[in-house]
């Protein structure tokens, strides 16, 4: 090969992939007169949130939305990058996590954008607690905004399995400790109580949620800085200990994960799951249908775990959005975002029973409870909700390493020196 | 200018292309890997404050992130253990013109082109207490099922034993140098009375050192990024008994969301130099000077 042929290689080699850089970023911009906005998000999945997108562009003729949908994780990873080096982003999903302190700096101030949507008045349009709780989570000035409520752990049951043991629905722990003894005893083939135990953060949010009936920790712990070893905190990890000793939670739910326990559930493998109200859908026939699911499934709050308590579970305003303070279509921005949270998007998404929605004029699709079994458990998760006791959110910050402390517990560790060692692991500095 | 140093010279402009890409994507993030270890600054390396060694001396006084050094370090040995004994008699009995020879060289093959995330999905079906096809497989022998995954113990064995499937590699070198070896050797190691079991230990297995050199640096730089692999298995749990270096600092990464840079970058540096010293150690050990050294002196 002659000199000259090597330089021109190398030349192709080095300039190409600028070259091919420089025409990708050309396509963002307009397409075809429309103003193009771009979103970025972790939630709904892609098949509900794709109509939605859909129905957003067909009643705003003139902008579409660029999508950019990624895994939760990475969506708390990459959009703090994407607006610290101002890339195009008009709106966002925000987190209720430490990425709030993290993006704030570059959320719009959103009273103005609602005053000139619904005028002075704008304010009764959302429940008090959730404009109340959203100012409180930034610097004072409004900056995000809530679809509405959500809250982890409920137990969903099958309806058939219960109905062929004679259970009904447990009020107590003991009682739940019963009908599961009883599952194991006549149906040593299920799994009684399944649980996504491989994830130590569900441990964190079970644990603390569940728990602040009888009293509220978490804010405790994270806002008023007391030690994971302190005597309170103590006394709930042994709670949570005797749910194993107790075979309520049993050590093989330590393998069973997001995957699994789908399958554990909807194949009739598992008398009753613990999980998310964002699954409230499965009460709904019509949803069951579409999900090949053969049998009905009723809910309720995990029970009181002594006789007078009030059962709760970890909820808070979830399904955040913000506009972009740098974005040069905030117009637009916000037409998304409140298509969202007080437009149609709202209305479809809530038919999905994936969130409560917080606008006060909601009104839940008869059509799709449709017995009253469906109707008192679609109820009791919006109770539990709309009462939360635990300041717990699902990703506050140290959820996953105390998950492996509580982990280590529920495997039989001793339960003081787990949290001694926890408090040791704060103290060393390493998550500050 | 002689021909040699011209020659030299037009190499160096044939290695430019890929030393560009070196240095932008692997020098220059090291570098700003060591630099960010000595500030405590968030994803955004926002309000950074200088805090120099305190993020190492943080490290090396962690039990936990000792432990996923030590994992790390014993599903290396496992696998490499695994490669240089199973590997290495396979690929011998598979050197003889067997019948399914190449049936069974596909078979072992297979899994290493395999994603990892896939193996250990299809692994962690298997595995799981409940439902799990090696609990069903155990329940037909009226033998009592076993918590793979949700004891920590099992747990450890279980990502242990998984890297038994990845010696499809080793097979590859070590078939690829024992096609290369004079097969006179044999035969005059034969008429001199030595048996197989003789031949392959003392003449084979000595012989394809370059081989062991090699799957000894890959399996163990192999371990280091077996993230996927434990991660989806047992998400380095239960309670911790299966961290590694790779899921310890992914997990403080994405559970704090980008919080703590400076501890992360401080944890990934040290596991980068220990993953320096661990090749530096095995190359040294396989240098050739050594192994002659080693010989003479027996």
């Amino acid at each position: 090969m002659s000199l000259k042929k090597l330089w021109i290689v190398l030349l192709i080699t080095v300039v190409a992939p600028f070259a091919l850089f420089a025409a990708g970023g050309q396509e963002a911009a307009e397409e075809g007169g429309d103003v193009v906005i771009s979103y970025h998000c972790w939630y709904p999945p892609e098949e509900i949130l794709a109509p939605m997108i859909a129905e957003f562009e067909k009643l705003n003729p003139g902008i579409k939305v660029e999508v950019t949908k990624t895994e939760p994780d990475t969506h708390q990873q990459k959009v703090p990058v994407v607006l610290a080096s101002k890339q195009k982003l008009d709106t966002m999903a925000v987190m209720n996590t430490d990425f709030v302190m993290q993006v704030e700096p570059y959320m719009a101030d959103l009273e103005p954008l609602y005053s000139n949507a619904y005028g002075s008045d704008w304010e009764g349009k959302f429940q008090p607690s959730i404009l109340t709780y959203s100012r409180g989570r930034t610097s004072g000035d409004l900056k995000m905004l809530p679809e509405g409520m959500n809250g982890s752990p409920v137990i969903y049951f099958n309806v058939e399995i219960f109905n062929e043991l004679g259970l009904s629905i447990p009020e107590t722990e003991t009682d739940l400790m019963k009908t599961i003894a009883t599952i194991k005893s006549k149906r040593p083939d299920l799994v009684p109580l399944a649980f996504r135990g491989k994830l130590p953060w569900l441990h964190t949010i079970s644990a603390f949620g569940l728990y602040a009936q009888e009293e509220e920790l978490w804010s405790f712990v994270r806002d008023d800085g007391k030690p994971y070893n302190s005597p309170e905190i103590v006394k709930m990890a042994q709670w949570w200990q005797s749910l194993y000793e107790k075979d309520i939670f049993a050590m093989d739910t330590l393998d069973i994960d997001n995957n699994s326990i789908g399958e554990l559930f909807y194949g009739g493998n598992a008398a009753m799951m613990v999980h998310g109200a964002w699954m409230a859908g499965l009460l709904s026939e019509p949803y069951r249908e579409k999900k090949n699911i053969g049998f009905e499934i009723g809910a309720f709050p995990y029970p009181a775990i002594k006789a007078g308590n009030t059962p709760t579970t970890a909820a808070t305003p979830d399904m955040f959005f913000s506009v972009v303070n740098y974005s040069d279509h905030q117009e637009e921005a916000f037409k998304l975002m409140d298509f969202f949270i007080q437009g149609e998007g709202i209305n479809l998404l809530a038919e999905n029973f994936l969130i409560v929605p917080g606008k006060t004029d909601f009104v839940p699709n008869p059509e799709l409870l449709t017995t009253d079994l469906a109707r008192n458990s679609y109820k009791s998760i919006i109770d539990v909700l709309s009462n939360p006791q635990s300041a717990l959110r699902q990703q506050d910050f140290l959820t996953t390493p105390f998950g492996k402390v509580l982990q280590n517990i529920a495997l039989g560790g001793d339960v003081k020196e787990s949290l001694d060692d926890f408090q040791k692991e704060i103290e060393s500095g390493k998550f500050e | 200018m002689n021909s040699t140093e011209k020659h030299n010279w037009r190499g160096y402009l044939f290695i430019l292309p890929l030393m560009l890409i070196l240095g932008v994507f692997v020098i220059y993030s090291f570098i700003l890997l060591v630099q960010g270890s000595f500030f405590k600054t968030d994803l955004l390396f926002n309000r950074s404050k200088f805090v120099g060694l305190q993020y190492y001396k943080i490290a090396l006084q962690d039990p936990y992130f000792f432990k996923a050094i030590i994992n790390t370090l014993v599903f290396a040995a496992s696998s490499v253990f695994f490669g240089i004994s199973l590997g290495f008699i396979f690929s011998v009995f598979l050197a003889f013109s067997i019948k399914g020879g190449n049936f069974f060289r596909t078979l072992f093959f297979v899994p290493t082109l395999l994603p990892n995330a896939l193996i250990a999905a299809i692994f962690g079906g298997m595995l799981r207490y409940r439902f799990g096809a090696l609990n069903d497989f155990l329940a037909v022998l009226r033998i009592t099922p076993v918590h793979w995954l949700s004891d920590p113990a099992m747990a450890y064995i279980s990502v242990l034993t998984i890297s038994l499937f990845m010696i499809g590699i080793p097979m590859m070198y070590y078939q690829a140098e024992l096609a290369t070896l004079d097969k006179g050797m044999f035969e005059s190691a034969q008429i001199d009375g030595a048996g197989f079991w003789r031949i392959t230990t003392q003449i084979i297995f000595p012989t394809v050192i370059h081989s062991h050199k090699t799957i000894v640096m890959t399996l163990m730089l192999t371990t280091f990024r077996a993230f996927e692999r434990v991660y989806l298995l047992t998400a380095g749990g239960p309670a911790r008994s299966t961290e590694i270096t790779g899921t310890y600092i992914y997990t403080f990464f994405a559970e704090g969301g980008g919080r703590n840079i400076g501890y992360v970058n401080a944890i990934s540096t040290l596991t980068l130099i220990l993953a320096f010293v661990m090749s530096g150690i095995i190359l040294s050990a396989f240098n050739p000077k050594v192994v002659k050294a080693k010989r003479s002196n027996k």
